[in-house]
Protein backbone atom coordinates (compact mmCIF):
# COMPACT_ATOMS: atom_id res chain seq x y z
CA UNK A 1 0.00 0.00 0.00
CA UNK A 2 3.17 2.64 1.30
CA UNK A 3 3.80 2.01 -2.84
CA UNK A 4 0.75 3.70 -4.03
CA UNK A 5 0.76 6.92 -2.04
CA UNK A 6 4.38 7.33 -3.04
CA UNK A 7 3.39 6.77 -6.61
CA UNK A 8 0.56 9.49 -6.36
CA UNK A 9 2.40 12.02 -4.38
CA UNK A 10 5.10 11.71 -6.78
CA UNK A 11 2.53 12.72 -9.19
CA UNK A 12 2.44 9.08 -11.15
CA UNK A 13 -1.00 7.46 -11.44
CA UNK A 14 -1.39 4.04 -9.65
CA UNK A 15 -3.77 1.41 -9.80
CA UNK A 16 -4.80 -1.51 -7.10
CA UNK A 17 -5.74 -4.99 -8.21
CA UNK A 18 -7.92 -6.85 -5.24
CA UNK A 19 -10.79 -8.82 -3.97
CA UNK A 20 -13.57 -6.83 -3.80
CA UNK A 21 -14.50 -7.96 -0.18
CA UNK A 22 -11.07 -6.28 1.02
CA UNK A 23 -12.40 -2.73 -0.88
CA UNK A 24 -13.18 -1.11 2.54
CA UNK A 25 -10.22 -1.89 4.25
CA UNK A 26 -8.16 -0.61 0.97
CA UNK A 27 -9.87 2.29 1.54
CA UNK A 28 -8.96 2.99 4.74
CA UNK A 29 -5.57 2.31 4.34
CA UNK A 30 -5.63 4.74 1.40
CA UNK A 31 -7.17 7.16 3.71
CA UNK A 32 -4.59 6.94 6.12
CA UNK A 33 -1.90 7.24 3.59
CA UNK A 34 -3.44 10.48 2.46
CA UNK A 35 -4.83 8.97 -1.09
CA UNK A 36 -8.67 8.09 -0.21
CA UNK A 37 -10.03 8.13 -3.79
CA UNK A 38 -6.73 5.52 -5.05
CA UNK A 39 -8.24 3.90 -8.61
CA UNK A 40 -9.25 -0.08 -7.64
CA UNK A 41 -9.84 -3.05 -9.69
CA UNK A 42 -11.66 -5.89 -8.30
CA UNK A 43 -10.40 -9.45 -9.43
CA UNK A 44 -12.27 -13.09 -8.56
CA UNK A 45 -11.27 -15.06 -5.79
CA UNK A 46 -12.68 -18.17 -7.70
CA UNK A 47 -12.85 -17.50 -11.46
CA UNK A 48 -10.58 -19.13 -13.69
CA UNK A 49 -7.04 -17.01 -13.60
CA UNK A 50 -6.36 -16.25 -17.59
CA UNK A 51 -9.68 -15.41 -18.15
CA UNK A 52 -9.97 -13.35 -15.45
CA UNK A 53 -6.35 -11.97 -16.39
CA UNK A 54 -8.16 -11.33 -19.18
CA UNK A 55 -11.25 -9.52 -17.99
CA UNK A 56 -9.30 -6.98 -16.01
CA UNK A 57 -6.57 -5.83 -18.82
CA UNK A 58 -8.75 -2.61 -19.67
CA UNK A 59 -10.07 -1.65 -16.85
CA UNK A 60 -6.66 -1.50 -15.19
CA UNK A 61 -5.19 0.83 -18.35
CA UNK A 62 -8.22 2.86 -17.93
CA UNK A 63 -7.93 3.24 -14.13
CA UNK A 64 -4.49 5.02 -15.39
CA UNK A 65 -5.47 7.11 -18.20
CA UNK A 66 -8.97 8.15 -17.62
CA UNK A 67 -9.01 11.81 -16.72
CA UNK A 68 -9.59 12.17 -13.11
CA UNK A 69 -12.84 13.19 -11.14
CA UNK A 70 -13.71 16.21 -9.49
CA UNK A 71 -13.79 13.92 -6.87
CA UNK A 72 -10.86 12.56 -7.19
CA UNK A 73 -9.16 15.94 -7.52
CA UNK A 74 -9.74 16.80 -3.82
CA UNK A 75 -7.29 17.96 -1.20
CA UNK A 76 -7.29 18.79 2.42
CA UNK A 77 -7.21 17.07 5.74
CA UNK A 78 -8.93 14.31 7.50
CA UNK A 79 -9.39 15.29 11.16
CA UNK A 80 -10.69 13.04 13.94
CA UNK A 81 -11.19 14.89 17.40
CA UNK A 82 -10.12 13.62 20.38
CA UNK A 83 -12.60 14.17 23.71
CA UNK A 84 -11.75 13.27 26.88
CA UNK A 85 -15.07 13.01 28.28
CA UNK A 86 -17.46 10.86 25.46
CA UNK A 87 -20.49 11.49 27.54
CA UNK A 88 -22.31 12.81 30.62
CA UNK A 89 -24.95 11.71 32.15
CA UNK A 90 -27.11 9.24 34.18
CA UNK A 91 -25.47 5.01 34.40
CA UNK A 92 -28.62 4.42 32.99
CA UNK A 93 -28.10 6.93 29.80
CA UNK A 94 -24.40 6.13 29.57
CA UNK A 95 -25.08 2.20 29.27
CA UNK A 96 -27.28 2.61 26.21
CA UNK A 97 -24.49 5.25 24.67
CA UNK A 98 -21.88 2.90 25.10
CA UNK A 99 -24.06 0.00 24.08
CA UNK A 100 -24.96 1.22 20.64
CA UNK A 101 -24.16 -0.95 17.49
CA UNK A 102 -24.24 0.05 14.22
CA UNK A 103 -25.27 -2.51 10.84
CA UNK A 104 -22.23 -2.79 8.82
CA UNK A 105 -23.03 -3.56 4.87
CA UNK A 106 -20.26 -5.81 3.86
CA UNK A 107 -20.75 -7.99 7.02
CA UNK A 108 -24.10 -8.68 5.73
CA UNK A 109 -25.56 -6.23 7.40
CA UNK A 110 -24.67 -7.61 11.25
CA UNK A 111 -24.70 -5.38 14.29
CA UNK A 112 -21.00 -4.28 15.59
CA UNK A 113 -20.32 -2.34 18.62
CA UNK A 114 -19.20 1.36 18.85
CA UNK A 115 -17.30 0.71 21.86
CA UNK A 116 -17.44 -2.52 23.31
CA UNK A 117 -16.23 -6.52 22.12
CA UNK A 118 -20.46 -7.17 21.79
CA UNK A 119 -20.87 -8.03 25.48
CA UNK A 120 -22.03 -6.17 28.14
CA UNK A 121 -19.08 -3.71 29.61
CA UNK A 122 -18.75 -1.88 33.20
CA UNK A 123 -19.02 1.96 32.61
CA UNK A 124 -15.71 3.85 32.53
CA UNK A 125 -16.94 6.89 35.07
CA UNK A 126 -13.83 9.06 35.38
CA UNK A 127 -13.99 8.13 39.15
CA UNK A 128 -13.68 4.61 37.83
CA UNK A 129 -10.96 5.34 35.67
CA UNK A 130 -9.33 7.12 38.71
CA UNK A 131 -8.86 3.94 40.39
CA UNK A 132 -7.48 2.28 37.65
CA UNK A 133 -4.77 4.60 37.33
CA UNK A 134 -3.76 3.69 41.03
CA UNK A 135 -2.66 0.52 39.81
CA UNK A 136 0.76 2.11 37.91
CA UNK A 137 2.84 4.78 38.83
CA UNK A 138 3.27 6.24 35.13
CA UNK A 139 1.21 10.12 34.28
CA UNK A 140 -2.88 9.45 33.34
CA UNK A 141 -1.22 11.93 30.14
CA UNK A 142 1.62 10.04 29.13
CA UNK A 143 1.47 8.34 25.51
CA UNK A 144 2.29 4.72 24.93
CA UNK A 145 5.90 4.47 23.67
CA UNK A 146 8.09 1.43 23.55
CA UNK A 147 10.39 0.86 26.39
CA UNK A 148 12.93 -0.85 25.17
CA UNK A 149 13.97 -1.41 21.34
CA UNK A 150 11.75 -4.09 19.84
CA UNK A 151 12.11 -5.91 16.57
CA UNK A 152 9.32 -6.61 14.34
CA UNK A 153 7.74 -9.21 15.12
CA UNK A 154 4.78 -8.57 12.26
CA UNK A 155 4.22 -5.82 9.47
CA UNK A 156 3.81 -2.74 11.76
CA UNK A 157 4.78 -3.67 15.04
CA UNK A 158 8.03 -2.91 16.44
CA UNK A 159 10.61 0.28 16.96
CA UNK A 160 12.93 1.93 18.37
CA UNK A 161 12.54 2.91 22.79
CA UNK A 162 10.77 5.64 22.55
CA UNK A 163 8.40 5.80 19.51
CA UNK A 164 4.58 5.64 19.86
CA UNK A 165 3.08 2.48 19.48
CA UNK A 166 0.96 3.01 16.57
CA UNK A 167 -2.89 0.67 17.32
CA UNK A 168 -3.58 -0.97 14.23
CA UNK A 169 -5.58 -1.26 12.05
CA UNK A 170 -5.99 2.55 12.33
CA UNK A 171 -2.23 3.42 13.58
CA UNK A 172 -3.67 5.54 16.43
CA UNK A 173 -1.93 6.06 19.32
CA UNK A 174 -2.77 6.15 23.28
CA UNK A 175 -2.58 7.31 26.50
CA UNK A 176 -2.08 5.49 29.75
CA UNK A 177 -5.62 7.19 30.64
CA UNK A 178 -7.09 5.44 27.61
CA UNK A 179 -5.32 2.42 28.45
CA UNK A 180 -7.31 2.79 31.72
CA UNK A 181 -10.79 2.97 30.29
CA UNK A 182 -10.23 -0.13 28.53
CA UNK A 183 -9.29 -1.79 31.58
CA UNK A 184 -12.50 -0.29 33.48
CA UNK A 185 -14.71 -1.49 30.63
CA UNK A 186 -13.32 -4.78 30.40
CA UNK A 187 -13.47 -5.63 34.27
CA UNK A 188 -9.97 -5.90 35.37
CA UNK A 189 -8.23 -4.37 38.35
CA UNK A 190 -5.86 -1.74 39.24
CA UNK A 191 -3.49 -3.88 39.90
CA UNK A 192 -3.51 -5.74 36.56
CA UNK A 193 -2.69 -2.11 34.89
CA UNK A 194 1.12 -3.16 34.33
CA UNK A 195 0.47 -5.90 32.43
CA UNK A 196 -2.22 -4.35 30.68
CA UNK A 197 0.34 -1.22 29.54
CA UNK A 198 2.86 -3.92 28.45
CA UNK A 199 -0.29 -5.42 26.30
CA UNK A 200 -0.87 -2.24 25.06
CA UNK A 201 2.87 -1.57 24.66
CA UNK A 202 2.58 -4.39 22.46
CA UNK A 203 0.39 -2.84 20.10
CA UNK A 204 -2.89 -3.87 22.27
CA UNK A 205 -4.87 -6.71 20.68
CA UNK A 206 -4.54 -6.08 16.99
CA UNK A 207 -1.16 -7.30 15.70
CA UNK A 208 -0.89 -5.86 12.58
CA UNK A 209 -4.59 -4.89 12.62
CA UNK A 210 -5.94 -8.74 12.25
CA UNK A 211 -5.59 -9.69 15.37
CA UNK A 212 -5.61 -12.93 16.32
CA UNK A 213 -3.06 -12.88 19.45
CA UNK A 214 -2.83 -14.96 22.12
CA UNK A 215 -0.51 -13.46 25.47
CA UNK A 216 1.21 -15.06 28.16
CA UNK A 217 2.41 -13.47 31.28
CA UNK A 218 5.41 -15.15 32.20
CA UNK A 219 7.27 -14.21 35.64
CA UNK A 220 5.99 -13.45 39.27
CA UNK A 221 3.02 -11.13 38.76
CA UNK A 222 0.88 -13.76 37.25
CA UNK A 223 0.80 -15.11 40.99
CA UNK A 224 0.59 -11.79 42.55
CA UNK A 225 -2.48 -11.11 41.23
CA UNK A 226 -4.04 -14.48 41.10
CA UNK A 227 -3.83 -15.77 37.86
CA UNK A 228 -5.11 -19.46 36.59
CA UNK A 229 -2.14 -21.14 35.37
CA UNK A 230 -3.96 -24.68 36.04
CA UNK A 231 -7.25 -26.29 35.02
CA UNK A 232 -9.50 -24.13 33.33
CA UNK A 233 -6.76 -21.16 32.49
CA UNK A 234 -8.49 -20.60 29.15
CA UNK A 235 -12.13 -20.89 30.39
CA UNK A 236 -14.13 -19.19 32.78
CA UNK A 237 -14.01 -17.97 36.20
CA UNK A 238 -10.70 -16.06 36.87
CA UNK A 239 -10.90 -12.30 36.82
CA UNK A 240 -7.28 -12.14 35.54
CA UNK A 241 -7.78 -14.64 32.76
CA UNK A 242 -10.22 -13.54 31.51
CA UNK A 243 -10.39 -9.84 31.83
CA UNK A 244 -7.03 -9.10 30.71
CA UNK A 245 -7.72 -10.96 28.10
CA UNK A 246 -10.78 -9.24 27.43
CA UNK A 247 -8.92 -5.99 27.79
CA UNK A 248 -6.60 -6.75 25.18
CA UNK A 249 -9.62 -7.24 22.36
CA UNK A 250 -10.87 -3.76 23.43
CA UNK A 251 -7.55 -1.72 22.79
CA UNK A 252 -7.80 -3.54 19.34
CA UNK A 253 -11.40 -2.14 19.22
CA UNK A 254 -11.23 0.69 20.77
CA UNK A 255 -7.78 2.02 20.67
CA UNK A 256 -6.99 0.44 17.01
CA UNK A 257 -10.60 0.91 15.75
CA UNK A 258 -10.70 -2.48 14.37
CA UNK A 259 -14.05 -3.27 12.41
CA UNK A 260 -13.99 -6.86 10.53
CA UNK A 261 -14.27 -6.18 7.07
CA UNK A 262 -13.87 -2.88 7.51
CA UNK A 263 -10.80 -1.20 8.70
CA UNK A 264 -9.33 -4.96 9.02
CA UNK A 265 -8.54 -7.96 6.54
CA UNK A 266 -8.70 -11.02 9.04
CA UNK A 267 -10.04 -14.33 8.65
CA UNK A 268 -12.20 -16.14 11.39
CA UNK A 269 -11.18 -14.40 14.46
CA UNK A 270 -9.69 -15.55 17.75
CA UNK A 271 -11.38 -18.03 20.10
CA UNK A 272 -8.77 -17.69 22.54
CA UNK A 273 -10.51 -15.10 25.08
CA UNK A 274 -7.35 -15.37 28.13
CA UNK A 275 -4.69 -13.62 28.69
CA UNK A 276 -2.75 -17.17 30.39
CA UNK A 277 0.08 -17.15 32.47
CA UNK A 278 2.82 -19.53 32.12
CA UNK A 279 3.75 -22.11 35.48
CA UNK A 280 7.65 -20.41 36.27
CA UNK A 281 7.56 -22.85 39.51
CA UNK A 282 6.70 -25.58 37.61
CA UNK A 283 9.86 -25.50 34.80
CA UNK A 284 12.05 -28.89 35.23
CA UNK A 285 15.44 -27.90 36.90
CA UNK A 286 17.76 -25.95 34.56
CA UNK A 287 14.41 -25.17 32.08
CA UNK A 288 14.47 -21.69 31.24
CA UNK A 289 11.11 -19.32 31.70
CA UNK A 290 9.87 -17.65 28.55
CA UNK A 291 10.86 -14.33 30.50
CA UNK A 292 14.37 -15.56 30.80
CA UNK A 293 14.36 -16.98 26.65
CA UNK A 294 13.52 -12.82 26.30
CA UNK A 295 16.95 -11.68 28.55
CA UNK A 296 14.71 -11.02 31.76
CA UNK A 297 15.46 -12.06 34.89
CA UNK A 298 13.21 -15.04 36.16
CA UNK A 299 12.10 -12.62 39.14
CA UNK A 300 11.13 -10.38 36.75
CA UNK A 301 7.74 -10.31 34.45
CA UNK A 302 6.83 -9.65 30.97
CA UNK A 303 4.00 -10.43 28.38
CA UNK A 304 4.84 -12.83 25.45
CA UNK A 305 2.75 -12.10 22.44
CA UNK A 306 1.92 -15.32 20.42
CA UNK A 307 1.77 -14.25 16.94
CA UNK A 308 0.48 -16.06 13.66
CA UNK A 309 4.19 -17.25 12.47
CA UNK A 310 3.44 -19.47 10.14
CA UNK A 311 -0.01 -19.58 10.09
CA UNK A 312 -3.10 -17.48 8.44
CA UNK A 313 -3.12 -13.68 9.72
CA UNK A 314 -6.52 -12.96 11.37
CA UNK A 315 -6.88 -16.74 12.78
CA UNK A 316 -5.92 -18.85 15.64
CA UNK A 317 -6.17 -22.61 16.14
CA UNK A 318 -5.56 -24.49 18.97
CA UNK A 319 -3.99 -28.31 18.11
CA UNK A 320 -3.93 -30.57 20.51
CA UNK A 321 -2.19 -33.80 21.33
CA UNK A 322 -4.04 -36.82 19.32
CA UNK A 323 -3.84 -39.19 22.30
CA UNK A 324 -6.18 -39.57 25.44
CA UNK A 325 -4.56 -38.80 29.21
CA UNK A 326 -4.74 -42.84 29.81
CA UNK A 327 -3.14 -43.64 26.57
CA UNK A 328 -0.22 -41.28 27.51
CA UNK A 329 0.28 -42.75 31.43
CA UNK A 330 -0.16 -45.82 30.56
CA UNK A 331 2.87 -45.83 27.80
CA UNK A 332 5.18 -43.62 30.53
CA UNK A 333 4.45 -45.44 33.22
CA UNK A 334 4.46 -49.29 31.73
CA UNK A 335 5.18 -49.14 28.05
CA UNK A 336 2.19 -50.20 27.45
CA UNK A 337 -0.52 -49.39 24.62
CA UNK A 338 -0.38 -48.22 20.81
CA UNK A 339 1.82 -45.13 22.18
CA UNK A 340 4.58 -47.54 23.22
CA UNK A 341 4.34 -50.21 20.20
CA UNK A 342 4.40 -46.88 17.27
CA UNK A 343 7.72 -45.56 19.37
CA UNK A 344 9.61 -49.47 19.74
CA UNK A 345 8.70 -49.08 23.61
CA UNK A 346 6.55 -51.79 24.07
CA UNK A 347 7.03 -53.12 28.10
CA UNK A 348 9.33 -50.18 29.12
CA UNK A 349 8.92 -47.95 31.65
CA UNK A 350 8.78 -43.76 30.80
CA UNK A 351 10.12 -41.62 31.17
CA UNK A 352 9.75 -41.38 27.67
CA UNK A 353 9.79 -38.18 24.85
CA UNK A 354 5.73 -38.80 24.06
CA UNK A 355 6.88 -35.38 21.59
CA UNK A 356 8.34 -38.01 19.34
CA UNK A 357 4.76 -39.72 19.08
CA UNK A 358 3.39 -36.42 17.92
CA UNK A 359 6.03 -35.66 15.04
CA UNK A 360 3.74 -36.50 12.48
CA UNK A 361 0.87 -34.99 13.15
CA UNK A 362 3.05 -31.74 13.86
CA UNK A 363 3.84 -30.88 9.98
CA UNK A 364 0.41 -32.64 8.42
CA UNK A 365 -0.17 -29.77 5.99
CA UNK A 366 2.12 -26.93 7.20
CA UNK A 367 5.71 -25.72 8.29
CA UNK A 368 7.34 -23.72 10.79
CA UNK A 369 7.64 -23.88 14.18
CA UNK A 370 4.93 -23.74 17.22
CA UNK A 371 4.47 -22.53 20.87
CA UNK A 372 3.67 -25.11 22.79
CA UNK A 373 1.77 -25.48 25.76
CA UNK A 374 2.66 -27.95 27.55
CA UNK A 375 1.49 -29.53 31.54
CA UNK A 376 4.37 -29.55 34.57
CA UNK A 377 4.41 -33.28 34.59
CA UNK A 378 4.52 -33.82 30.70
CA UNK A 379 7.39 -31.24 31.08
CA UNK A 380 9.15 -33.53 33.56
CA UNK A 381 9.03 -36.44 31.55
CA UNK A 382 11.08 -34.55 28.85
CA UNK A 383 13.61 -33.45 31.12
CA UNK A 384 14.02 -37.08 32.54
CA UNK A 385 14.05 -38.52 29.26
CA UNK A 386 16.83 -36.31 28.11
CA UNK A 387 16.50 -32.91 27.78
CA UNK A 388 18.06 -30.85 30.31
CA UNK A 389 16.99 -27.81 29.13
CA UNK A 390 14.06 -26.41 26.58
CA UNK A 391 17.28 -25.35 23.75
CA UNK A 392 17.68 -29.32 23.87
CA UNK A 393 14.13 -29.51 23.13
CA UNK A 394 13.85 -26.98 20.36
CA UNK A 395 16.91 -28.65 18.70
CA UNK A 396 15.01 -32.00 18.45
CA UNK A 397 12.15 -30.81 17.33
CA UNK A 398 14.31 -29.11 14.27
CA UNK A 399 16.29 -31.87 13.43
CA UNK A 400 12.95 -34.14 13.83
CA UNK A 401 11.71 -31.93 11.20
CA UNK A 402 13.59 -32.80 8.29
CA UNK A 403 11.91 -34.52 5.38
CA UNK A 404 12.77 -35.10 1.79
CA UNK A 405 12.87 -32.09 -0.58
CA UNK A 406 10.10 -34.03 -3.00
CA UNK A 407 7.92 -34.29 -0.30
CA UNK A 408 8.88 -30.50 0.97
CA UNK A 409 8.09 -29.20 -2.00
CA UNK A 410 4.26 -30.58 -2.17
CA UNK A 411 3.27 -28.92 1.11
CA UNK A 412 0.90 -26.47 1.04
CA UNK A 413 3.00 -23.25 1.98
CA UNK A 414 5.86 -24.21 0.22
CA UNK A 415 5.91 -20.91 -2.03
CA UNK A 416 5.99 -18.74 1.10
CA UNK A 417 9.13 -20.74 2.18
CA UNK A 418 11.09 -21.72 -0.62
CA UNK A 419 9.51 -18.82 -3.02
CA UNK A 420 11.46 -15.19 -3.28
CA UNK A 421 11.49 -14.64 0.30
CA UNK A 422 13.92 -17.57 0.94
CA UNK A 423 15.68 -17.62 -2.51
CA UNK A 424 18.27 -20.34 -0.91
CA UNK A 425 17.97 -23.13 1.07
CA UNK A 426 19.22 -22.67 4.38
CA UNK A 427 21.08 -25.81 5.73
CA UNK A 428 22.82 -26.38 1.66
CA UNK A 429 23.38 -22.54 0.67
CA UNK A 430 21.91 -23.35 -2.70
CA UNK A 431 19.37 -22.05 -4.62
CA UNK A 432 15.97 -23.78 -4.35
CA UNK A 433 15.61 -25.15 -8.02
CA UNK A 434 19.60 -27.14 -7.62
CA UNK A 435 18.14 -29.17 -4.56
CA UNK A 436 17.89 -32.95 -5.59
CA UNK A 437 14.76 -34.67 -4.38
CA UNK A 438 16.02 -36.55 -1.81
CA UNK A 439 18.32 -34.10 0.40
CA UNK A 440 16.67 -33.37 3.30
CA UNK A 441 15.72 -30.32 4.19
CA UNK A 442 13.78 -28.52 7.49
CA UNK A 443 10.26 -28.04 8.06
CA UNK A 444 11.38 -25.81 10.73
CA UNK A 445 13.66 -22.81 9.91
CA UNK A 446 15.19 -21.85 12.80
CA UNK A 447 15.00 -24.39 16.63
CA UNK A 448 14.01 -20.97 17.84
CA UNK A 449 10.57 -20.99 15.66
CA UNK A 450 9.75 -23.02 18.60
CA UNK A 451 8.76 -22.34 22.14
CA UNK A 452 7.50 -24.02 24.80
CA UNK A 453 5.05 -22.76 27.73
CA UNK A 454 4.86 -24.96 30.74
CA UNK A 455 0.98 -23.98 31.79
CA UNK A 456 -2.14 -26.02 32.30
CA UNK A 457 -2.76 -29.03 34.60
CA UNK A 458 -5.20 -31.83 34.59
CA UNK A 459 -5.52 -34.83 32.13
CA UNK A 460 -2.28 -35.52 30.14
CA UNK A 461 -2.44 -33.31 26.78
CA UNK A 462 -0.82 -30.67 25.11
CA UNK A 463 -1.42 -27.91 22.93
CA UNK A 464 0.27 -26.17 20.16
CA UNK A 465 -0.26 -23.03 18.21
CA UNK A 466 1.49 -21.31 15.46
CA UNK A 467 5.11 -20.94 16.42
CA UNK A 468 7.17 -17.08 16.69
CA UNK A 469 9.65 -15.85 14.62
CA UNK A 470 13.63 -15.95 15.45
CA UNK A 471 15.15 -13.01 16.63
CA UNK A 472 12.07 -10.71 16.34
CA UNK A 473 10.91 -9.51 20.18
CA UNK A 474 7.81 -10.46 21.33
CA UNK A 475 8.25 -10.33 24.36
CA UNK A 476 7.67 -6.95 26.35
CA UNK A 477 8.59 -5.80 30.07
CA UNK A 478 6.12 -5.67 33.01
CA UNK A 479 7.55 -4.13 35.68
CA UNK A 480 8.88 -0.96 33.54
CA UNK A 481 4.86 -0.24 33.83
CA UNK A 482 4.47 -0.44 37.50
CA UNK B 1 -28.59 7.38 42.67
CA UNK B 2 -29.99 6.58 39.28
CA UNK B 3 -30.21 10.15 38.32
CA UNK B 4 -27.31 11.00 38.91
CA UNK B 5 -25.07 12.50 36.03
CA UNK B 6 -21.16 11.33 36.00
CA UNK B 7 -18.83 11.70 33.20
CA UNK B 8 -17.57 8.78 31.40
CA UNK B 9 -14.07 8.63 29.59
CA UNK B 10 -13.46 8.08 25.94
CA UNK B 11 -11.75 4.56 24.68
CA UNK B 12 -10.80 5.45 21.38
CA UNK B 13 -6.87 6.15 20.63
CA UNK B 14 -5.75 9.42 19.19
CA UNK B 15 -6.36 9.73 15.36
CA UNK B 16 -3.45 11.81 14.18
CA UNK B 17 -4.52 13.89 11.28
CA UNK B 18 -3.70 13.26 7.52
CA UNK B 19 -3.19 15.69 4.97
CA UNK B 20 -5.06 14.31 1.98
CA UNK B 21 -3.79 14.54 -1.55
CA UNK B 22 -5.72 14.96 -4.79
CA UNK B 23 -4.67 11.66 -7.50
CA UNK B 24 -1.99 12.01 -10.20
CA UNK B 25 -2.67 13.37 -13.25
CA UNK B 26 -3.59 9.85 -15.54
CA UNK B 27 -1.59 9.03 -18.17
CA UNK B 28 -2.16 10.83 -21.80
CA UNK B 29 -0.74 7.98 -24.15
CA UNK B 30 0.69 5.26 -23.85
CA UNK B 31 3.13 5.11 -26.22
CA UNK B 32 6.62 4.44 -24.55
CA UNK B 33 5.53 4.83 -21.29
CA UNK B 34 7.42 2.74 -18.45
CA UNK B 35 4.89 1.42 -16.04
CA UNK B 36 5.68 -0.87 -13.20
CA UNK B 37 3.55 -4.07 -12.40
CA UNK B 38 4.33 -5.11 -9.00
CA UNK B 39 3.25 -7.74 -7.57
CA UNK B 40 2.98 -8.02 -3.57
CA UNK B 41 4.21 -11.32 -3.29
CA UNK B 42 5.82 -13.91 -4.94
CA UNK B 43 3.40 -17.08 -5.24
CA UNK B 44 2.56 -19.20 -8.10
CA UNK B 45 -0.69 -16.64 -9.05
CA UNK B 46 -2.87 -17.95 -11.33
CA UNK B 47 -4.06 -14.21 -11.98
CA UNK B 48 -1.25 -11.95 -11.67
CA UNK B 49 1.02 -14.07 -14.13
CA UNK B 50 -1.65 -14.80 -17.31
CA UNK B 51 -1.94 -10.55 -16.32
CA UNK B 52 1.74 -9.67 -17.09
CA UNK B 53 1.61 -11.56 -20.67
CA UNK B 54 -1.43 -10.24 -21.68
CA UNK B 55 -0.61 -6.96 -20.67
CA UNK B 56 2.95 -7.43 -23.17
CA UNK B 57 0.90 -8.73 -26.09
CA UNK B 58 -2.05 -5.80 -25.77
CA UNK B 59 0.12 -2.76 -25.00
CA UNK B 60 3.56 -3.52 -26.63
CA UNK B 61 4.62 -0.07 -26.73
CA UNK B 62 4.71 0.17 -23.13
CA UNK B 63 7.76 -0.69 -21.38
CA UNK B 64 6.51 -2.87 -18.80
CA UNK B 65 8.67 -3.49 -15.63
CA UNK B 66 7.48 -6.34 -14.49
CA UNK B 67 8.63 -6.50 -10.80
CA UNK B 68 8.38 -9.29 -8.33
CA UNK B 69 8.23 -9.13 -4.60
CA UNK B 70 11.56 -8.30 -2.91
CA UNK B 71 13.02 -5.43 -1.60
CA UNK B 72 10.85 -1.89 -1.20
CA UNK B 73 10.33 -0.18 -4.42
CA UNK B 74 13.49 2.71 -4.39
CA UNK B 75 12.99 6.17 -5.12
CA UNK B 76 14.76 6.08 -8.11
CA UNK B 77 12.21 2.86 -9.03
CA UNK B 78 9.66 5.52 -8.74
CA UNK B 79 11.37 8.27 -10.55
CA UNK B 80 12.09 5.85 -13.89
CA UNK B 81 8.79 5.17 -13.76
CA UNK B 82 5.38 6.72 -15.09
CA UNK B 83 2.62 4.43 -13.00
CA UNK B 84 2.32 1.45 -11.43
CA UNK B 85 -0.05 -1.62 -11.25
CA UNK B 86 0.05 -2.76 -7.86
CA UNK B 87 -1.20 -6.72 -7.85
CA UNK B 88 -2.87 -6.41 -3.90
CA UNK B 89 -4.93 -9.85 -4.70
CA UNK B 90 -2.88 -13.06 -6.10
Amino acid sequence: MPNIAQFEKAGKPAVLILFEDQDECLKQGALLLGVPHIRRVYCSRTGNGAEDAARITRPLINALTIPLTSKECESGKWEVPDKRVLFEGTLDEAEEFYERAERVPVLGNAYMSLYTDGMAIKLPTEERVQAMLKGTSHKPDEVITLQSDHTPREMGVGGKKGAPVRFEPLKRRATVEKVAVNAVMAGCRSEYMPILLAIAEAGGGGGDGRGSLGFCVTGPIAKEIGMNFDVGMLGPKNQANRSIGRAAELMWCNLGGNIPKVTSCGIMGNPLFNCFPENIDALPPGWKGVNEEYGFKRNESAIYVIGMRGGPPGSFTFHSTEFGPGGYRTFQKSGGGSIATRLGKDGIQGPHNWLEYEIPSFWAGKEGGFNFIILPEMAQHLYESGFKSKDEVYEWLYKASFIPFKEYKIKAAVGWHAGAYHPIEKTSGKPWDQIPDDYMVPLVDDPYENCIIVAGGGEETSHWVNGRTPNADPAYGIDVWR
Amino acid sequence: MADKVYKFLNPLGIQDSVTLYPLALRLDRLNGKNIMFNMLVQVESELLIPLQKILRNNYPEVHWNMRESGPPISEDEIRNSDALIQGVAF
